[in-house]
């Protein structure tokens, strides 16, 4: 999932830019499971997630000739995500968590109950962190961004980005305990 | 945390098959529609300076066979530049 971008997407990215749809399905689909996972991840909410993952699908086709592949794809999906979030949040002008994001997961026996528990958690205590901190703890925990990368997408200072998941990193160890 | 991993939501269901494709078809329509509009607006920015143009030249040099010349001239290329854009073609594989 990490390390420098593949010929492949540089290649595909060349060809999806001068028009090819194929390419451009071909690097959506490369990609979009990272964005749908981050989304939920973002949002706590299922249906919420959806809808950005397909406005921001619908937005990156229509600006593709933009992107000058100076990032990976995925972060470009996932900057054009965050300003769709954040007109979404400024739109409704309220923190949306569904919580009964749970009744999502079916669950037969009583270990899969407790995992669905734990998971219920875990999105709950992502949720509880100020918008930053939250986006910033995704991208490096659950897709290895490096502290240079999550700081272009926010546009701040390397030690901004450190200091905010130090103190998520400390938070969340205390609600863990 | 670990709940939350990609590879948990996937086996939860939680994360669905998208049809980009659609997607991007939807996304080609509206751009159309869009570049459609630009065309017709510059093709009417044309027709009325070309109009202008030749008033003005008639009114200052009176008819002759140069200015006649000079303004099919223009013609032609205002129309070329504008099919260049409708002709931007696209390719079926990858």
């Amino acid at each position: 999932m990490r390390g420098g971008k593949s010929l492949d997407e540089k290649e595909l990215l060349h060809k999806a830019r001068n028009g090819n749809r194929h390419c451009l399905n071909l690097l959506l689909q490369n990609n979009y499971k990272i964005l749908y996972g981050f989304l939920i991840k973002l949002t706590g909410d299922i249906d919420l997630a959806e809808d950005l993952l397909q406005e921001t699908i619908l937005k990156a086709s229509m600006n593709i000739e933009k992107f000058r592949g100076d990032s990976k794809f995925s972060s470009y999906l996932i900057k054009i995500s965050l300003n769709i979030y954040k007109n979404h949040m400024r739109k409704n002008n309220r923190v949306i968590y569904d919580s009964d994001v749970i009744q999502n997961i079916s669950y037969n026996g009583e270990m899969e109950m407790i995992n669905a528990l734990k998971f219920k958690e875990a999105l709950e205590h992502l949720q509880s962190m100020p918008y930053e901190k939250r986006v910033s703890f995704i991208l490096k925990h659950y897709y290895g961004y490096s502290i240079e990368e999550i700081s272009n997408i926010f546009n701040v200072a390397e030690g901004t980005t450190k200091s905010r998941l130090h103190n998520t990193m400390k938070k969340l160890k205390k609600l863990l305990v | 945390m670990d709940y939350l991993k990609d590879e948990e939501l996937e086996k939860n269901g939680l994360i669905k098959e998208i049809d980009t494709l659609s997607i991007i078809n939807k996304a080609s329509e509206i751009k159309e529609k869009k570049m459609t509009k630009l065309y017709i607006l510059t093709f009417i920015v044309l027709i009325i300076t070309a109009v202008i143009g030749q008033i003005i030249f008639i009114k200052l040099f009176g008819i002759n066979k140069k200015i006649i010349i000079g303004i099919g001239i223009y013609i032609i290329a205002s129309v070329g530049i504008l099919l260049q854009f409708f002709e931007k073609g696209e390719e079926y594989t990858c």
